[in-house]
């Protein structure tokens, strides 16, 4: 035995027990956070709401936006699953089959609310968004994500208060931005394992 | 001591610091890589191979080689059903120990 397991003590006392529990639980969450880290999904989503309103102009007609996320969704899902998938630190699966039901959830959710209430409740599709959003802060614990469902949550509400094609790609430019900032935030604060190493 | 304390349900191989630390790590995840686990637990190659062959032996977690042609060999290094269960009994018997001082304020 080497000099360090020598002077291990045992948890014979009640301070000794409680460290370890604590030991354990700071392990469990380091290793959750490595695995969950936030700040890839962010940036891309970021990335697709700032495009949006460019892209829509391009495609043209009242069909537009739900060809571009019709589109992009996908994109987005099979881009976050590919970096999960290469993680040096792996998502339980029951955490990684939860998610692909809610981002399946999410995306038909948002898809049929626009298409349906595109001319009467602008909103809804960002409101569906939001509420996947809420759900994944929830099953990563971050903070990062909660904020990016709230930023959503007030373009919706913007949205339902003025449903004009103006006013919608000012909310996707801005909701952009805000996930764009707090994925880099996210990449800055959280210590993460994607470098390769020697 | 008795058998009855807490104490006696608590299992020396995950009691050692760095191997429930390694536990405690794998616990939270499906898979992490050994790299990445040294690097996070602050041990040596040899040193993280040393407690990983005494929990392999034990049954408490799995180690894999996988190859991809082309690339690099990567070690997976993931914790079993029995290592889950092994570390489950040990955090009720740190429990038990807390909760077998009635008053501690």
């Amino acid at each position: 035995m080497n000099s360090a397991s020598q002077s291990i003590p045992t948890p014979a006392n009640v301070t000794e027990a409680a460290a370890q529990l604590d030991a354990i639980e700071a392990g469990r969450s380091a290793s959750m956070r490595l695995a969950g880290a936030v700040w890839f999904p962010l940036l891309i989503g970021g990335i697709a709401n700032i495009a949006a309103p460019s892209v829509t102009a391009l495609i043209g007609g009242a069909a537009a936006p739900a060809w571009y996320w019709g589109f992009a969704g996908p994109v987005i899902g099979l881009a976050c699953a590919g970096y999960y998938a290469s993680r040096p630190v792996q998502l339980p699966h029951r955490v990684s089959l939860i998610s692909v039901l809610v981002a399946i959830a999410m995306g038909v959710g948002a898809l049929v609310l626009g298409i349906g209430l595109a001319e009467s409740a602008g909103g809804a599709p960002v409101l569906a968004v939001a509420a996947g959003l809420g759900a994944f802060a929830v099953l990563y614990r971050s903070a990062h994500v909660g904020l990016v469902a709230a930023s959503h949550l007030v373009g919706a509400l913007v949205m339902f208060a003025d449903s004009s094609d103006r006013t919608a790609a000012v909310v996707f430019l801005c909701v952009g931005a805000v996930s764009c900032a707090i994925a880099l935030a996210a990449l800055l604060t959280t210590h993460h394992v994607d470098e390769p190493r020697p | 001591m008795t058998s009855n304390h807490p104490i006696s349900q608590i299992d020396e191989t995950v009691h050692q610091r760095y191997r429930l630390g390694i536990m405690a790590f794998l616990s939270g995840v499906e898979r992490a890589d050994f790299r990445t686990a040294r690097d996070e637990l602050g041990l040596t190659d040899g040193n993280l191979n040393r407690h990983l062959v005494l929990l392999a032996d034990a049954g408490f977690v799995d180690v894999t080689k996988v190859a991809p042609e082309g690339k690099r060999t990567r070690t997976w290094l993931s914790l079993t059903p029995a290592g889950r269960a092994a570390l489950d009994e040990h955090v009720r018997a740190l429990r038990s120990i807390i909760d077998s001082v009635p008053d501690r304020t």
